[in-house]
């Protein structure tokens, strides 16, 4: 098959997020064509969507060595850095990237994120509103800037935003996502779950409509809150750094145990072996009664769609 | 298992025959803490092999450091207890807390690194099987003393456990 329209058919899966299909169009393409940069480099930007993080590095260490000079390579290699919470190298890859490609909101985008990861929201601003003066009329931007103001508790703002999305693309699924979070914070938990249930109606592998859902499942229950406010603290540090802080709860829990034995307090020791024992047990059972009512809520949504 | 077809991607396993008794890298965790490394560890390495892991040589080197460094943190307690450095029962428990957070750490690495290869063999419709939970159960409960005290010596105890 031809690899220009093996190439225009992975963008064209990608744009829809249908990520499998793209990935067997590169792979058809990279079995006849395995130099080719472009294809080397969109296939790590699926696979950072399907978080597969270090197969996208190999990809885009081959896209870089086919061709340094590719805006895409660039773009899929701050994705991954940012992945891997690299921050300093996705940001000089995206300093070439801008001057490689000045005028593409999706860069300018990117760069917003990048500061968001690192604390830098106010900074964010500006690639932000770069982003919007280049494309007014680009949902994506316009989402941007409703998430912009809702992590900066403008609550109104990010309204207005987010509504002016969803006139510009209707159904757009990030929009409709912050509209979701803005109904749970003003305690609408039923409406919060209709616009994740709507999103999902949308793309039902959306991860930040995913993340609403579970976010509203998770205020209804006491029990799951906890263990989502605790995995949602975990999974924003590295793989490496959550095994320390989890090694570093042990021990402490080791120590606290052992001293109070050795200073005759067997019975406290007890109680704090009990309380621990409870939380591994309750880390282990939460997430599979977790899945599981998501996993109802999903199998409505695709009842919805066959509607 | 679907044929990926074409261009194979890095961190796709390649399943062998085997493969039916890949089981998800939670249940050679949980035989580590509960078993201990004569569970955990050859589990691991024989679950790389089972489902074809590409980090396989890799998992290999961390089960292999677990248990050299499992017998140096062991040789190293033995000398301070022979030195009169650690004698009471709490400085001999402190002293056992670096063995266990070591061997935890090799097993979490370990966890993280085959569930990243496992999610992947899953979600091209490779299938687990369920015998992790009875193995843990017969693993920690019945044979655990009698891998034990197969040998009688501390050392072992202490890099077996």
């Amino acid at each position: 098959m031809n690899t220009d329209y093996l190439l225009q058919l992975a963008y064209q899966r990608l744009q829809a997020d249908h990520y499998d299909g793209a990935i067997d169009a590169l792979r058809q393409l990279l079995a006849s064509d395995p130099d080719s940069a472009e294809a080397h480099a969109l296939l790590a930007v699926c696979l950072i969507n399907l978080r597969r993080v270090h197969a996208a590095r190999r990809e885009v260490q081959l896209a870089l060595l086919a061709d340094a000079q590719l805006p895409l390579a660039h773009y899929a290699a701050a994705q991954v850095a940012i992945a891997l919470r690299k921050f300093k190298l996705a940001q000089e890859h995206l300093t070439q990237l801008l001057d490689m490609e000045p005028l593409n909101p999706v860069n300018y985008r990117t760069l917003a994120d990048l500061y968001q990861l690192t604390g830098r929201l106010e900074q964010s601003r500006e690639p932000l509103e770069k982003a919007l003066e280049l494309a007014p009329d680009d949902a994506s931007n316009l989402v941007a800037m409703a998430q912009f103001y809702r992590a900066s508790g403008q609550w109104g703002q990010a309204h207005q935003f987010a509504r002016q999305a969803l006139q510009a693309e209707p159904g757009h699924t990030g929009a409709v996502v912050v509209l979701g979070h803005l109904l749970l914070r003003e305690g609408d938990v039923e409406g919060a779950r209709e616009h994740a249930i709507w999103a999902l109606q949308e793309n039902a592998n959306d991860r930040a409509a995913l993340h609403l859902l579970t976010a509203v499942k998770a205020r209804s229950s006491l029990f799951l809150g906890t263990w989502w406010r605790f995995n949602s603290w975990m999974s924003e540090r590295s793989a490496s750094r959550a095994i320390v802080v989890l090694l570093l709860m042990f021990v402490v829990y080791r120590v606290v145990v052992i001293t109070l034995t050795a200073q005759g307090y067997p019975q406290v020791a007890q109680v704090i072996d009990w309380l621990w024992l409870g939380f591994a047990a309750y880390t282990f059972a939460a997430p599979q009664i977790f899945r599981h009512s998501l996993e109802k809520e999903l199998a409505q949504v695709k009842l919805s769609r066959e509607f | 298992m679907a044929q990926y077809g074409g261009y194979r991607i890095e961190d796709e396993p390649r399943p062998g025959a085997l493969a039916k008794w890949a089981v998800s890298p939670f249940w050679p965790l949980l035989g580590l803490m509960l078993g201990g490394a004569w569970l955990g560890l050859p589990w691991f390495v024989f679950n790389a092999i089972a489902v074809g892991s590409p980090t396989r040589v890799r998992e290999w080197l961390l089960a292999g450091l677990c248990l050299v460094g499992s017998l140096l943190i062991g040789l190293g307690l033995l000398q301070l207890v022979e030195a009169g450095y650690i004698q009471s029962q709490a400085q001999i428990q402190y002293a056992l807390l670096t063995l266990v957070v070591w061997k935890l750490a090799i097993g979490y690495l370990l966890f993280m690194q085959q569930n990243a290869t496992i999610e992947i063999y899953q979600y091209y419709g490779g299938v687990l099987n369920r015998f992790g939970l009875p193995v843990v159960l017969i693993g920690a409960f019945v044979l655990k003393g009698m891998v034990i005290k197969w040998v009688p010596a501390t050392l072992w105890y202490l890099v077996v456990s």
